[in-house]
């Protein structure tokens, strides 16, 4: 950084202006141009640069919390901009009682929102005087619309593993309107919902890069002063009381099937393959388990993707499902692993999709790298595998909204924050023993699996104990 | 260096030892605490108690004939712990008195109001043994093995489909549980009650648990049916009732409208839940009133 008055106005003057400056030329300063100096001395004119060094402070994210039991949290950064925004317990977890698809249709309604997850939803506040419920219907309609038209199927299947993983119960809920409950949801259900389920003590309103002080007192002014419309006017909300659903999620695995004709999903002049897709999950363990950190490790050495990402390498090919399945077999177009991980409970799952006449073929090789989850592993694989996840870990922490994100959440399910370092060190901490423990203890459990396309050739129930898993996947009789 | 045994038989997960869960110092290994910050189940438990706590409160201050109420509403809502004379502790739960107080509990307890069930014979019988576990009292669970096609992996009751021969579902559960884990049917073992019907997964069916006292046992020393049950597991009754770790789901059914709700126990790995909760919910409300107080709650749709 060059810090002389007469460097900075040299600079002011253009890029053109500091070479000349540098080389020396025109006798600037009377000094030799700059060819004449040797390599071996340091060029004399040219200031010192000062470098910038890590800053010894440490900064803890605070947490405040108000009177309504409202709580702030927020954690200073350097730079300009802020990041503030409210998390809020709420989503089609808590649906039991009823109808589907009021989170969606909250999504819809608020503004500027980024919907994310099935147990709390981000939403700016600012909710509008009048609702038009026929235009939040409308939009309801043409989502779903959307999302049956669109090529990528992984919002629904999605869905699909979800509903077959916790069957019937909180994450299994669909989040999803379905259809026939876009005209059951009117006005005052979505006012019940939100006065039992967006009270102050299930919010933590988040700031990155603000000032603990002001953030307080604006939550002050704006969320305790000045109550909810549906406080002040009791009227908009249905007169029953809802309790609030408290069910811890039960993973019950099961088997969710959809026949649909995927030959033409292509919206463009060009052709796309027509594919099959097949979800394949056990059950995993909740954020705040001892061992989620071990399931996030496993989660990356499983890595995978779509056979045609453009990353080269470096990007994750080198991680299981790239060199052992989609390295292997040109016709599967995509392996990709998830570990969704909730407060309770968690589902890690495999994605994979190829033509239909391959499904059986596809399932079994699948099942194989599930099972083999619990082998032997290389040093060298699962060093790979932890330094990816610290990595991405800190690479995303970087940008201001996943911080915001990651504040929030973890205030939300916790009532604190801890801090990246923490978790570098539980990263750090992963063994492979560690892993086949859990990996053991995940195929103990029953498989859920979730199909979408043209599914003749998805392999019977009964044959599911031949490819590999280590319990077989029984016919529901419920 | 009791302590020392069972913890290090906790921290082998997987074994086939059998395992003896003391809530009062191992809630934090269990309840997944880990991290050290209080739990929204820790702080859900606190809720509850605050509650009574207000309610206990709220009718302090009233004339004499609510003070008679109050004397009454004090003795419904105080924990039974610490108070002297009629209240249960986990030490009288075998008393003379306790036995005969079952049994009414037990004539009085409804089955799961799922389906009716009058007329049809169950299908099955299942055992549940209390029993005393390195001094604790304690009831026994199996960990069905994997290749199992029904229920595979999950925590169970010894216990089986009613033979033609079987004389009653006595009879049936005794004779089942000696064959998966080998305990010894005769004189030790003291037949508490049987608990009312509870519908089964398949169409029909319905299950019938038997409460039993079978003594001091050592987990270790019983023989497990090899293809049946992996493992046994010991819960005892302290860590089934701790408020931290019984909670339950509620599921959305479309055979069942408008659903229903089952209880689920935490403190044991893998957690127990299914029909086997419903036994043992049903159990531990007859058997000790004031120490176990869970109710099972169903929200019922919103009305429109």
């Amino acid at each position: 950084m060059f810090s002389s008055r007469v460097t900075r106005s040299v600079l002011r003057r253009g890029s053109n202006a500091v070479v000349r400056f540098c080389s020396g030329e025109s006798g600037s300063h009377g000094k030799a141009p700059i060819t004449k100096v040797p390599l071996s001395e340091a060029v004399p004119w040219i200031p010192k640069a000062i470098y910038a060094s890590p800053s010894d402070i440490v900064h803890e994210t605070k947490v405040t919390t108000l009177d309504n039991g409202l709580r702030v949290a927020s954690e200073p950064k350097f730079g300009n901009f802020c990041t503030v925004g409210v998390a809020i317990d709420s989503g089609s977890r808590f649906e039991v009682a009823l109808p589907s698809g009021i989170s969606h249709f909250l999504e819809k309604l608020a503004y500027g929102v980024r919907f994310s997850g099935f147990f709390f939803a981000l939403h700016w506040w600012l909710y509008p005087n009048c609702f038009n419920i026929i235009d939040a219907q409308m939009s309801v309609t043409f989502d779903l619309e959307d999302l049956q038209l669109r090529p990528e199927k992984d919002v629904l299947l999605t869905e699909m593993i979800h509903a077959a993983g916790f069957r019937d119960n909180t994450l299994g809920l669909p989040k999803i309107c379905p259809p026939e409950n876009i005209t059951k949801i009117d006005r005052s259900t979505l006012f019940t919902y939100l006065k039992h389920h967006h009270t102050p003590k299930r919010m933590v309103v988040a700031g990155v890069g603000v000032e603990h002080e002001a953030l307080v007192e604006f939550a002050q002014k704006y969320f305790v002063e000045m109550p909810p419309i549906w406080e002040t006017d009791p009227t908009l909300s249905n007169t029953h009381k809802l309790s609030i659903d408290h069910s811890v999620a039960q993973y019950t695995g099961g088997l969710i099937k959809e026949e649909a004709d995927l030959s033409d999903v292509s919206i463009g002049p060009n052709p796309l393959p027509e594919l099959a897709h097949i979800v394949i999950g056990l059950e995993s363990v909740g954020h705040q388990h001892k061992d989620f950190v071990t399931h996030c490790v496993l989660n990356m050495m499983m890595g995978g993707g779509g056979s045609f990402s453009a990353g080269g390498p470096g990007k994750g090919m080198y991680t299981r499902l790239y060199t052992n399945v989609l390295n292997r077999y040109h016709w599967i177009h995509n392996a990709t692993a998830y570990n969704h991980a909730y407060e309770d409970a968690g589902l890690f799952c495999i994605h994979a999709s190829a033509h239909p006449s391959h499904l059986a073929d596809l399932t079994q090789i699948i099942t194989r790298e599930l099972s083999a989850m619990n082998g032997r592993m290389s040093k060298e694989e699962l060093e790979r595998a932890k330094v990816q996840l610290q990595s991405m870990l800190l690479m995303n922490l970087e940008s201001r909204p996943v911080v915001f994100e990651d504040i929030a959440r973890q205030v939300l399910a916790t009532g604190k924050r801890l801090q990246p370092q923490h978790f570098m060190d539980l990263i750090r901490r992963v063994t492979d023993d560690d892993v086949m423990k859990i990996a053991g203890k995940m195929l103990r459990s029953r498989p859920s699996v979730a199909a979408l396309g043209t599914l003749k050739r998805l392999p019977r129930q009964s044959s599911w104990e031949m490819v590999g898993l280590l319990q077989p996947l029984v016919d529901d009789k419920d | 260096m009791a302590k020392q045994m069972w913890m290090s038989s906790w921290k082998a997960f997987g074994c086939t030892k059998p395992r003896v869960l003391h809530p009062m110092t191992d809630i934090t290994e269990v309840a997944g605490d880990w991290h050290g910050s209080v739990s929204r189940r820790e702080s859900q438990a606190l809720e509850v108690k605050e509650a009574r706590h207000n309610i206990q409160r709220r009718y302090r201050a009233l004339d004499l004939r609510s003070k008679m109420c109050q004397a009454a509403m004090w003795l419904a809502t105080t924990p039974t712990r610490g108070m002297a004379t009629a209240s249960l502790s986990f030490e009288t739960v075998l008393s003379e008195e306790n036995k005969n107080n079952l049994k009414m509990r037990l004539a009085k307890t409804k089955s799961p109001r799922v389906r009716d069930l009058k007329g049809s014979k169950p299908r099955a019988a299942v055992l549940v043994p209390l029993c005393h576990v390195e001094g604790e009292l304690s009831l026994l669970y199996t960990l069905r093995c994997l290749s199992l096609g029904d229920h595979a992996g999950e925590m169970c009751f010894p216990g089986g489909k009613v033979d033609p021969e079987d004389k009653d579902e006595v009879h049936t559960a005794l004779r089942e549980a000696h064959e998966e884990v080998g305990l010894r049917t005769g004189e030790n073992v003291e037949v508490l009650g049987t608990l009312p019907p509870v519908p089964s997964r398949a169409e029909g069916t319905h299950v019938v648990g038997v409460l039993a006292y079978v003594g001091h046992l050592d987990p270790a020393a019983l023989t497990l049916s090899p293809g049946e049950v992996e493992a046994i597991i010991v819960a005892s009754l302290r860590n089934l009732c701790h408020p931290v770790f019984v909670r339950q789901t509620q599921f959305r059914s479309t055979k069942f409208p408008p659903g229903y709700t089952l209880p689920v126990f935490l403190g044991t790995e893998p957690r127990v839940w299914g029909l086997t909760a419903i036994l043992t919910h049903m159990t531990l409300t007859a058997l000790l009133p004031g120490l176990y107080s869970h109710r099972l709650r169903l929200i019922p749709p919103l009305k429109a």
